[in-house]
């Protein structure tokens, strides 16, 4: 496996501007007249050891996203 | 689809409010940004509002960029893309691996990359044809593969069985040939199935039937492993230190035609409970068929990456994890 570095190096975290990609695509209810509800969390669930570690550090953790849709692509081929 | 929705749920997750910004680059992102306290957590709008994203823009990834001091790529599910947020970003901060895309990497060549051997596969699911690469790649990597689901009927077509009715990719009865000759010659011991369960009707409930490859009527279809099939199929798990594991053995969703897969699942999961054997599993379909044995959980592994996944197997470079390698 290619080496990569993880947040064990990247040394001092306090106060410095993190972006992470993350996958939120995460399935929705629709239900007329309001917002969908997110029917599974496992996504968002997988998201937390990462941000809690850049919280811990002091970091400002910014995420961002992406999301076709309800489950669009993550299924299929 | 705009996240906003996700904001919610995403802060009762994390346990800490989350702010929301509209856009992931530009003024408005910005004074969301310049906002933060050190702790705290902010969710820009989905990357693909922006053409850039998708074309790995250098423009965009400056964009981007733009708001931060480091990179932490956290999705491997979206690893083999080439987009700006997973490749081209990478190369403008200082980058990491996030914490789940740690774990997937690191299961993953648990599993392929510098597996304890002997390496058992299973590549199940109904087309050959989706899989190709992964056949090729993986008989130079196993010691031993099953193949299952609908596309080991294509196997017992290339080896002169009548299937049936069954589902079968007559046309690429040859590849199939070849993927038998490949591993032969990298001595990657190759289980076809040995009987099969048959039915006329892919129904629930539908009278099922056990058969020897060779005496299926026109009017049956193949629809999941044979008892003596998936007990050959536990006992090379038996004898194998680790297993990789890509579609199921039959019609899942279907009883009866769960149980092939249902048991071999089982098996596995037992093995992995009693430390004697690393299974890391992948695929829509795969994990579904896992969830549905109740067994995910003592799974070594098991990915819900889908594509990635399915590209890692087959031996090619992910660019979302190139870009982070040092």
């Amino acid at each position: 496996m290619a080496a990569f570095q993880t947040l064990d190096d990247a040394g001092d975290l306090h106060g410095k501007r993190a972006l992470v990609r993350v996958d939120l695509n995460v399935p929705l209810s629709h239900e007329k007249g309001e917002d969908g509800k997110v029917t599974d969390d496992t996504r968002l669930q997988a998201t937390k050891p990462t941000i809690d570690k850049l919280r811990a550090g002091g970091a400002k953790g910014s995420c961002w996203p992406t999301s076709t849709g309800p489950r669009a692509r993550s299924c299929r081929r | 689809m705009s996240l906003k929705p996700i904001v919610e749920p995403l802060s009762k997750v994390l346990g800490v409010p989350v702010a929301f910004a509209q856009d992931c680059i530009g003024p408005k992102a910005r004074e969301a940004v310049n906002a933060m306290q050190p702790g705290d957590v902010l969710l820009l709008e989905n990357v693909r509002f922006h053409e850039g994203e998708e074309k790995n823009d250098r423009k965009f990834a400056d964009a981007l960029a733009a708001n931060g001091d480091l990179y932490v790529n956290d999705a491997f599910s979206a690893a083999h893309r080439a987009h700006a947020s997973t490749e081209a970003l990478a190369h403008r901060l200082p980058a990491y691996a996030g914490e789940q895309m740690r774990l997937e990497l690191t299961a993953l060549d648990r599993a392929l990359g510098h597996p304890e051997r002997p390496v058992l596969g299973i590549v199940g699911g109904s087309k050959v044809s989706t899989k190709l690469d992964l056949l090729r790649h993986l008989v130079t990597k196993l010691d031993k593969l099953a193949i299952g689901g609908g596309m080991a009927n294509t196997f017992l077509y290339a080896q002169g069985h009548d299937v049936g009715a069954s589902y079968c990719e007559k046309d690429l009865a040859e590849t199939a040939r070849e993927v038998i000759r490949l591993a032969g010659q990298n001595n990657c011991k190759l289980f076809l199935p040995l009987d099969v369960v048959v039915a006329e009707k892919m129904a629930p409930g539908a009278p099922a039937r056990v058969r020897d490859p060779g005496s299926i009527d026109d009017d049956e279809r193949i629809l999941d492993a044979g008892p003596e099939t998936v007990e050959r199929l536990c006992r090379a798990m038996n004898n194998s230190k680790t297993l990789i594991w890509n579609g199921p053995l039959g019609v899942f969703e279907i009883p009866p035609f769960d149980k092939g897969t249902m048991e071999a699942a089982k098996h596995a999961a037992k093995l992995c409970r009693e430390g004697k054997l690393v299974a890391v599993a992948g695929g829509g379909d795969t994990v579904a068929a896992l969830n549905a044995a109740g067994v995910a959980d003592d799974f070594t592994f098991v990915s819900t990456a889908g594509g990635a996944f399915l590209e890692w197997m087959e031996g090619k470079t992910l660019p979302g994890v190139a870009a982070l390698s040092r």
